[in-house]
Formats: structure tokens, sequence, C-alpha cells
């Protein structure tokens, strides 16, 4: 038997086993959901120690000269004392390597989404407004409808996450102003539009997934069949 | 209202209680009564419901300290004093009666004829003891504190019996001092209308008014015949001569003093008749008891005789009948009692009194001490103790005795008392609650059946529908003929970069799972086949750690459909990225530091693909295949900006596409192609007649059909079993 038809039925099973979830939960699917965490811890532990441990770490601290070495000592030993997480009482030695992970981490998040995302999503707002270089009127009229309801749904959008409330006298009646609940209003339906079309997405990604897993399925059959 | 119970027999007795008035024991163990003390408290909670004012007493007994009245107060038993302060306060103010001369006064004195029988008898027995002939019968103590008297008057004035004028200054006439004080009586006493002198007395002098005030407290044998001499000589120096304006000592008193200090209205003509002025004895003037107090009762003048007997002569014997009809029998008896235990009582009693009777309401408040109040005390000290090493001492704490009198706590079944009819609702709801559990657990099973039945259902219909589209291929479903922007976008760079003289270079990022690679393998094996149609080089990267194997699949199913391109020379692995926007900030900056080798373990940046190549930006193009909507953001942010003009490129599942529509929209993406909409519109751009996509697309456009469908039909299933319920 050929290695790939081997490989063949062994993934015909496995996907048999896997739609067998239609039925409900049972055995085999979770026998099938093991195999598949089994396999991907695996492979990720080799792919990592392949990848990124011997070549990034192990392999230049053999061959790198002297003048490298505590560049690349202190990675190592960041790294050994993140393995200290696994102790419940050395935990605490772990907490440096964890604090710069989470420090550079935030800080990279930060910096990019505000430069990324922030700026951009204020000019990409913005520019449906200009106007020149627009071959004709009705491109004009186009772009700035879009624009509006851009912003329309922006704003919304905002103003549904504004949870302030309305101090009245010094006491917090708990009673949102009158424009952002009306703001809030709008935005709920941008919101929702937002999330049907995320979950129509997610529909027709499991769907394709499907499809080509029963393509699969005809076209390890078809050759049996015929 | 608190209570004590009696250690003895439990019963319950008044706080105020000393001793049980069931068992007669004593209530308190440390109670110790002395022999004088009943009196005493026994005259203090009298007082207390006669509405007898403390301060009013005190007043009235201490007139003056230098005088003799207040040298003698210690000696004046306070009940005398009360009774004598409320007299004083209960007297009407007399009535305007024609002022007596003074020379008329002996001869009033002498004058006992009209006197009532009573009153002579009292005057029989007292008169050898009245009067300034008869001060050698005193007793020899009686004379010291007559020798003691001091008769300089004090700047406080008693007036009466029951006033105190405070402070009057010597320039203050007699009629402002009585105006003040009326007026000042008068606003709490209701209406009174003021008698008004029958003489000038504001030519009298503030010494003869303090005289007058202090002959009231004296006792009757200080005010001897000398004192009148006294206040005649007052009158006469003062006074014009040949004017009758000096009135005596009683028509002075009883016409301007009761105006002073008596609030109540003047009692009747009847009343007063029995008492006149001048039949009064003259011992009754020497008593110094204002004239006015007289008017109220004709009793009242014995207050002369009972302050001749203050000196121990047992004054409180001649308590008129009609006080003796006021006053318990206990306390005369309590009054009689205790000359025996001092030698200023002297018990005797006039026989021919009628002895009164108590009042039921005040015997039953009559504390138990003013009737027996030697009980405990000699309950309490003839107990001797028995036991333990106090044993054989007298007056020790009974706490044997206590302590053996307890028993034990009552034992209290603890099994709740039901009724029948609580039994019976009991029931009832025991059985409710099990009709509720019996009918929840048929209830679940059948939802969860329902719901199994449902899916497995909707299941096979899915799968049978599908697998028959993808057996028979009916070519239902046409491909978009209206393409979306971003997939036009992505196709023209695409062809704008294969068509270009120099091969393009391509960094291909790989950040999708396994189980979503039969969706974006199938989308991006058409354009993988585009760009190696250009000969293009690919450097793959993935931000998975199984990417790199997946980049394999995608590799060989492209390379499939193009048997020229030279993939081991065109295509580079970079392998995995570890560090997910942080490795990408430092992809952007440094790639060759980022990523320094390839799958292999080959030094990537030294190849002949990407030689030369030190920044993001040095790439023709950055193709990202994602099903992640935040690792498309991190390549947004963390790579695009350091990218500069290089566009963009995303193929993205169809679940992220919403996610990633804004960044399209701003430019920051380029181009996009989702899900197998996408695919479609990509394929439909490049005229692929053999595309993957192609192949998929009625299935499907059938399985979105189908999904829409029993989406359609469940939820009109829902409405209608909902129509249906709502009427029960």
């Amino acid at each position: 038997m050929a290695p790939d038809l081997l490989w063949t039925l062994i993934a015909f099973f496995l996907t048999i086993l896997v739609l067998s979830y239609v039925l409900g939960d049972n055995a085999l699917f979770r026998v099938v959901m093991m195999i598949f965490v089994g396999i991907s811890a695996g492979y990720g532990a080799v792919l990592l120690f392949y990848q990124v441990i011997m070549p990034r770490l192990i392999t230049p601290l053999m061959t790198a000269p002297v003048a490298d070495q505590p560049g690349l000592i202190i990675p190592a030993v960041l790294s050994i004392l993140l393995l200290f997480k696994l102790s419940p009482r050395l935990s605490i030695l772990g907490n440096p390597p964890m604090a710069l992970l989470t420090g550079v981490g935030a800080a990279i998040a930060i910096g990019g989404a505000v430069s990324g995302t922030l700026f951009g999503q204020i000019s990409g707002t913005i520019s449906p407004f200009d106007l020149s270089g627009l071959p004709s009127a009705g491109s004009a009229i186009s772009q700035l409808f879009g624009g509006i309801v851009l912003l329309t749904g922006t704003v919304c959008s905002l103003a549904y996450f504004h949870f302030g409330a309305r101090k009245k006298g010094g006491v917090n009646t708990g009673a949102q102003p009158i424009l952002i609940q009306i703001l809030s209003r709008i935005g709920q339906v941008f919101i929702a539009i937002t999330l049907g079309a995320l979950f129509a997405g997610v529909l027709a990604a499991s769907l394709a997934a499907l499809i080509e897993r029963l393509d699969f399925l005809i076209n390890v059959l078809k050759p049996l069949i015929s | 209202m608190s209570e004590i119970i009696c250690p003895y027999c439990g019963s319950s007795n008044d706080i105020d209680a000393l001793t049980c008035l069931s068992c007669k024991k004593p209530l308190y163990d440390d109670v110790e009564v002395p022999d004088n003390a009943p009196q005493q408290d026994g005259m203090d909670w009298l007082n207390t419901f006669r509405g007898f004012d403390t301060e009013t007493n005190a007043s009235t007994s201490i007139a003056e300290p230098g005088s003799e009245s207040a040298d003698a107060e210690p000696e004046i038993p306070e009940w005398l004093a009360r009774i004598r302060a409320l007299k004083g306060d209960e007297a009407p103010p007399l009535e305007e009666e024609e002022p007596l001369p003074p020379e008329e006064i002996p001869s009033l004195l002498e004058q006992d004829a009209d006197l009532p029988d009573w009153i002579k008898e009292i005057k029989a027995s007292d008169a050898p003891q009245s009067g300034e002939e008869n001060n050698e019968d005193f007793p020899d103590w009686l004379k010291d504190l007559s020798d003691e008297e001091n008769p300089t008057p004090e700047p406080e004035v008693s007036v009466g019996s029951g006033m105190v004028l405070p402070d009057i200054p010597d320039d203050l006439s007699l009629d402002e001092a009585a105006e003040l004080n009326f007026n000042s009586q008068s606003e709490g006493a209701g209406p009174s209308e003021p008698v008004s002198l029958p003489m000038d007395t504001g030519e009298l002098p503030d010494e003869f008014f303090r005289d007058i005030i202090v002959g009231q407290t004296q006792p009757a044998e200080e005010v001897d015949q000398s004192d009148l001499d006294w206040l005649d000589e007052r009158a006469d120096s003062n006074f014009p001569q040949g004017e009758p304006t000096a009135q005596p000592l009683d028509e002075l008193d009883g016409q301007s003093l009761p105006t002073l200090e008596q609030p109540e209205p003047a009692p009747s003509a009847a009343e007063t008749e029995p008492v006149e002025s001048p039949e009064l004895p003259e011992w009754m003037f020497e008593s110094g008891e204002p004239a006015g107090n007289e008017t109220a009762e004709p009793t009242e003048i014995d207050f002369a005789p009972v302050e001749d007997n203050l000196a121990g002569t047992g004054s409180e014997d001649l308590i008129t009948a009609p006080q003796e009809a006021e006053l318990p029998d206990w306390l005369l008896e309590d009054e009689a009692a205790p000359p025996a235990q001092g030698p200023e009582y002297l018990p005797e009693a006039p026989s021919d009194l009628e002895a009164g009777k108590m009042p039921g309401w005040l015997h039953a408040v009559r504390p138990i001490e003013a009737a027996a109040p030697n009980l405990v005390a000699s309950a309490e000290e003839s107990r001797i103790e028995a036991s333990g090493p106090l044993a054989g001492y007298q007056g020790v704490l009974p706490g044997q005795g206590v302590v053996t009198h307890y028993s034990k706590p009552p034992v209290y079944s603890a099994r709740m008392q039901v009724t029948d009819k609580q039994r019976i609702y009991a029931t009832l709801f025991e059985s409710l609650i099990a009709d509720e559990t019996r009918v929840g657990a048929p209830a679940a099973a059948k939802t969860k059946s329902s719901q199994l039945v449902m899916r497995l259902v909707v299941g096979l219909v899915m799968v049978v529908a599908l697998l028959a589209i993808l057996i028979l291929q009916p070519g239902f479903a046409a491909f978009p003929t209206l393409v979306p922007p971003e997939s036009v976008a992505f196709y023209d760079s695409v062809q704008t970069l294969t068509s270009a003289a120099t091969p393009p270079r391509v960094l291909v990022a790989l950040d999708y799972d396994p189980s979503l690679s039969g969706e974006l393998r199938t989308i991006s094996t058409s354009v993988v086949e585009d760009w190696m149609a250009g000969n293009s080089g690919l450097a793959f990267i993935s931000l998975s750690p199984t990417g790199p194997a997946l980049v394999s699949e995608l590799v060989n199913a492209a390379a499939a459909q193009n048997p020229a391109y030279l993939t081991a020379e065109r295509v580079i692995n970079l392998g995995y990225l570890p560090g997910g926007a942080s490795a990408l900030a430092a992809l952007a900056i440094n790639p060759t530091r980022a990523a320094p080798t390839t799958m292999d373990g080959l030094p990537a940046w030294e190849s002949l693909l990407l030689q030369g190549m030190t920044a993001v930006a040095d790439f023709d193009a950055i193709l990202l295949l994602t099903d992640n909507a935040e690792n498309s953001r991190a390549w947004v942010e963390q790579v695009k900006p350091a990218a500069g003009d290089t566009p963009l490129l995303v193929i993205s599942s169809a679940q992220v596409a919403p996610a990633l529509q804004p960044y399209v929209q701003s430019g920051q993406i380029s181009g996009m192609v989702s899900g197998f909409t996408g695919g479609a519109a990509y394929e439909q751009l490049t005229q692929s007649a053999n595309g993957p996509v192609r192949r998929y697309w009625d299935a499907y456009q059938g399985g979105m059909l189908l999904i829409a469908a029993l989406m359609l039909i469940g939820a009109a299933a829902f409405g209608i079993k909902k129509f249906v319920r709502r009427p029960k």
C-alpha cells in the first residue's frame, strides 16, 4: 500500500469520525480530538525546537564569538527562568521574563494600535469626504453618501460603548444623556449588522470547510466505487 | 413596669419593695433599715403623693439662716414643716376685714368665749405654756434655744409659711413687693383679684415688714409679749401719732401677706365665719402663723400650739381632726412612735381626737418598709451560716440557699407540634413539589432528544445535499458578475506585479489553522498559481506553528498546475516566526534578524531569491493568508507602516472579512479576497474555467441556500409553535 493511500485512508476515517459529531458528542469524536491535540502539540514542540531553540539560541551560543555571547546569554537566562513558571513554589522566578514579555507586548500593541489602527481608521473615515479628483458628480454623491454612512456608523458605534452616566446635582443618576442615547441606538443597528456579517462569515467558512471535506471523501470513494 | 422577683417564693413585687408581699421575706440581702428611717421615708413617699415641692419646703423651712427659725429647723420634723407649707399654700386669701387697732389685740386675745370647744380644750391644755408669764415653765433646752435666737433679719425674706421673697431691697415698699409677687403668682394660678391693702403700707419701714415675716416663722414661745412690745414701738415710731394706721400683727398678716402669696381665690364668708380674729386667743397671735391662713379652715389656728410644741412637747399630736382625717393611721403611729427613740418626741396623743382612717388607695401604695421597717433587717441579721468556711457567722449572704433552690431547666421537646390541618397542607405541598420534579425530568429528556433529532436531521440534510451537488455537479449556480472592489484591487495588484518585466518577490505569510485550510487553500491556490505563472519569487513565513506544513501543501498544490515553475529556486520557506505582534514588529524593522534561516536551517537572506533584501519594503508585495482578525490587524499595524508603498494583499477566510473591511476601506490593505465569494470573484476576473472555487461553487451556493431555507423553516416552526402554545 502506497504511503499516500495509507494517509488518505487515515484522513478519510478521521474525517468520518469528526462528522460523527452530527449524532452528538461521542467517544469517537473525542478520540479524534485527542489525536489532533496530541499531534499538534508534538508537531509544535518539534517545530519550535528545531525552528526556534536550536537555530536561534543553542547554535549561536555554541558558535557565536565571545563578544556576542552576552547578547545571547540574557535571552537564555530569561528562557530558563520562564520554565520556573511550571513550579508553583518557584514561579516567582519566572516573573521577570513574564514582565518583560508583557511590557514589550503591551508597548508594541499600543504603538501599533495608535499608528496603524487609530490614525489609519480616522484617515479612512475622513477620506470619503475628499471629493477632489472624482470623474463625475454621481461618483461624488455616491462617495459622499458612503462617507456619511461610514462616519455615522463609526460615531454611533463608539457612542454605543459610551458607558458614562449623567450627574444631576452631584448624584449619578445612571442615565445617559439624550444625545448619547440616540446615537447609541443607531450604533446598535450598525453593530447588529456587523455581528450578523461576522456570523454569516463564520457560517460560510464552515460550509466551505465542509464542502472541501466532503469533496475529499468523494475523491477517496470515487476510485473505490468505480 | 419593672418589678423584682422574690428569691424565696418567686412572686413578683414592685421595684420599690424591700420585702416580698407574699412571703414577707427580704428581697435584698443587704437591706438594713435604720430605726429612724421609716419615719422619714414614710414622709417622703407621702409627700410625693401630696405633691409637695421639696424646694418650696426648703424655702419654707429655711427662712433665714441666722434667724431663730433657721436655728430651730433641725428640731422641726420635716413632715410638720411640709404640712405647714401645705396649709400655707392652700389657705385662701382672707377677705377684707376691718383692721383692728393695736390696742384691741390684748382684748381679742383674752376673748375666748366664742372659741369652739376643741380650741378651748387645746387652750386649756396649753394655756400655761403659752404666754409671757409661762416662760418659766419651758424646759431648759427650750429656754436655751430662746436665748440663742437672733432677731436680726436676713436679706432673704420669708413671707408666711409658704413663700419666700428673695432679695427684696430695703427701699422696696410693701405695695411694690405685694404687687410684684401677686402678679407673678396670678400668671400661673389663674384669675385672682388682688386685695388692696387696707393701709398705706408704703409708709411701713422694711424692717417692720421683715420683722413680721420673721415672727411668722418663729415658734410660739419665742414670740412673746416682748416681741409685741417691740412691734408697738416700731409702729409708734414710724407712723404718725394719733392715726390708727398701725395694724395689729395678726391683721397685717391676714390682709397683706395672703394677698401676696395665695393664688387661690378667697374662700366664702361662711368658711371664714368660724374663725374670727377678735376671738383668737393671745397665744394664737404669738404663734407667728399668718392670719390669712386661718381663714381657710378654722382648725389651722392649731398650728400655734403645734409650734409651741416644737421643742419636744409632742406637737405632732396636736394635729387637728380634719388633718388627722387626711393623714393615714400609720403616719400617726409613726409620728407617735419616735419619741421613744429621741428625746424631742413626746408621745402624748390626745385621747379625745378621733383617729382618722387611712384611705384604701394610700394603704395600697404604702411602702412596706413604712409598715414593717425592721422586718428585712431582722430576717437578714437573724440568719446564721450553717455550712462552709463561714459557718457560724451571722448575716452572711445567702448564696447557698439561693443556689439550692434552682432546679434543672425544663426539657422541651424538639419535635414540631403540628396540627392535622398543617400536616395536610405539608403533604399537599410535598405532592406539588414531587409533581413538579416528575414533570421536569421527562420534559428535559424530550428536549434533548428533539435537539438531537433536529441536529441529526439538519446534518444529514446538509451532508446529503452537498454530496449530491458535489457528485452531480449540476452547475445551477452562476459565478458572480458583480465583483467586490477589494477583489478587483487584489486582482489588479497581482496582474500588475506578475506582468512586470522583473519577476516580483512576494512575502507570503500563512496565518491560518489547518481547520480552515480547506477554505483558504482553495481560495489561495489560484492566486499562488497566478504568482507562479508570473515566475514570482515567493518567501513563505508563518505566524502559526502549523504554518510551515501548510506552506508545503499549498506550494505543492499550486506547483502542480505550473510544472514549469522552479519551486526549489523561486520558493523559500522561512518557517515559523514566534512572538506574535512582537515578532511582526521585529520583522518589519529587520527581517534578516527576525527570520534569519529557512525551514531547512540555511541562511535565508543569502539565497538567490532574497539576496540583497534587508527590509520588508524591499518586497514587491506582501500576501497575507489569514483566518484570524487579531493577527491580520497586527500585520496591518506593525508591518504595513514599515512596508511603505509595498501593497499588502490579504486572502482571508469569510469569517474575518467584516473585521478587515475597514482596513480595506482606509487603504491600509491594498486588496482582499475573502471566502469562496472572493475566490469566485477572483477566478471570474482571471477567467479561470477550472479553478478550485468554481468546482465548489455549486455546492457552496446550494449549501448557502439550504442553510437559509433551514433557518427560515426553523423560524417559521418556532413561530407556529409559539402561536399554538399561546392559547394554553
